[in-house]
């Protein structure tokens, strides 16, 4: 009769097969470096340029390209299409020589040099259509005036 | 360096490469051992090693931390193991004793072996067991790993996983006494 075998009798192998070749647990760690992804091993230059992006969430993404669509948009609408804003003076041609007239005369505006030399800058054509009195015929319109001793207050 | 160093070191990119290459050195012995027994074979036992690594890699950045590292890697490996084991049997349509036979003949190959009979005996009874009682003995017996963390490993409750290991260790017994 066989003699029973106890486990608990036998001298364990912690190891019980063959080791693996010499330096092999040297060269283990290389070889499993070598074998990871790459991109995710070692970020090529374009990866990792773009790294920032994608640590950012996913909403902030969003968000962040949302503005910048809205950015250039209003830029090119700035840029390109913005309508040129029309003279002063072009807008007042088109209003009637009547009506520019009863404004000044029941608003209170005042007229003053300036007013007119912005308006001959802007139509150099605008004096030859003007009156050209002589001294005389200006000295008599003045004496046609009434002279009223108010106006010297 | 402890674990959690490594785990602190991999999370940062800055240094994550160096981190697993001390996780790699820190593991690989035990890693490939746990594998090798099952595999027996080198070669498959280097690239299941490799693989288990790798898969460590791809999902380290998720471990939870409420298992330790140690036996997260363990269950892995020991994942790799059983579907290793298992494509093997569908690939050529192997029953699991057709298995034990192949890696029977790949122990008595072994040069380490040579001259040791009931050793041999012994480590070709454990090739007999299931593949999963077979792990459970190598962790119980050769890697005595408490039961707790069996359990971690294996996902099997701490009752099952004595009573398996009870039941392994008779029929071991069993196959070397009757063999001599």
């Amino acid at each position: 009769m066989n003699t029973p075998f106890r486990l608990d009798q036998h001298p364990r192998r912690p190891q019980p097969l063959t080791a693996p070749p010499a330096g092999y647990f040297d060269k283990l760690p290389t070889r499993v470096m070598d074998r990871l992804p790459r991109t995710a091993a070692e970020p090529t230059g374009a990866a990792f340029g773009w790294q920032w992006w994608q640590n950012l969430s996913g909403a902030f993404r969003t968000s962040m390209a949302a503005s910048v669509l809205i950015i250039s948009f209003v830029a090119a609408f700035w840029l390109l299409g913005r309508p040129a804003a029309p003279a002063a003076t072009a807008s007042l041609d088109s209003v009637p020589e009547q009506e520019l007239v009863g404004y000044l005369l029941n608003s209170g505006a005042a007229v003053e040099a300036s007013d007119l030399a912005v308006l001959t800058a802007a139509h150099p054509a605008l004096t030859q259509g003007f009156m050209r009195p002589s001294a005389a015929e200006i000295d008599a319109a003045l004496d046609a005036q009434p002279l009223e001793e108010l106006q010297y207050f | 360096m402890e674990d959690h160093e490594i785990l602190a070191k991999f999370l940062d990119p800055a240094s994550r490469n160096l981190a697993f290459n001390q996780l790699v050195r820190k593991y690989q012995s035990k890693v490939y051992w746990h594998v090798r027994k099952m595999v027996v074979d080198h070669d498959d036992a280097d690239d299941l090693t490799q693989d288990v690594f790798i898969k460590v890699w791809k999902h380290l950045e998720n471990f939870r931390q409420d298992a330790q590292l140690f036996t997260w890697i363990y269950r892995i490996a020991t994942n790799e193991c059983l579907s290793f084991l298992g494509s093997k049997r569908r690939k050529f349509l192997l029953p699991l004793t057709d298995v034990g036979a192949e890696l029977a003949s790949k122990i008595e190959a072994d040069t380490d072996l040579a001259g040791d009979e009931i050793e041999l005996k012994l480590q070709k009874a454990i090739l007999q067991l299931p593949d999963k009682q077979r792990l459970v003995f190598n962790l119980r017996y050769y890697d005595e790993m408490p039961y707790e963390q069996m359990a971690e490993v294996t996902g099997t409750s701490v009752g099952a996983l004595k009573a398996s290991y009870h039941h392994a260790v008779k029929k071991v017994e069993s196959y070397v006494t009757r063999a001599t």
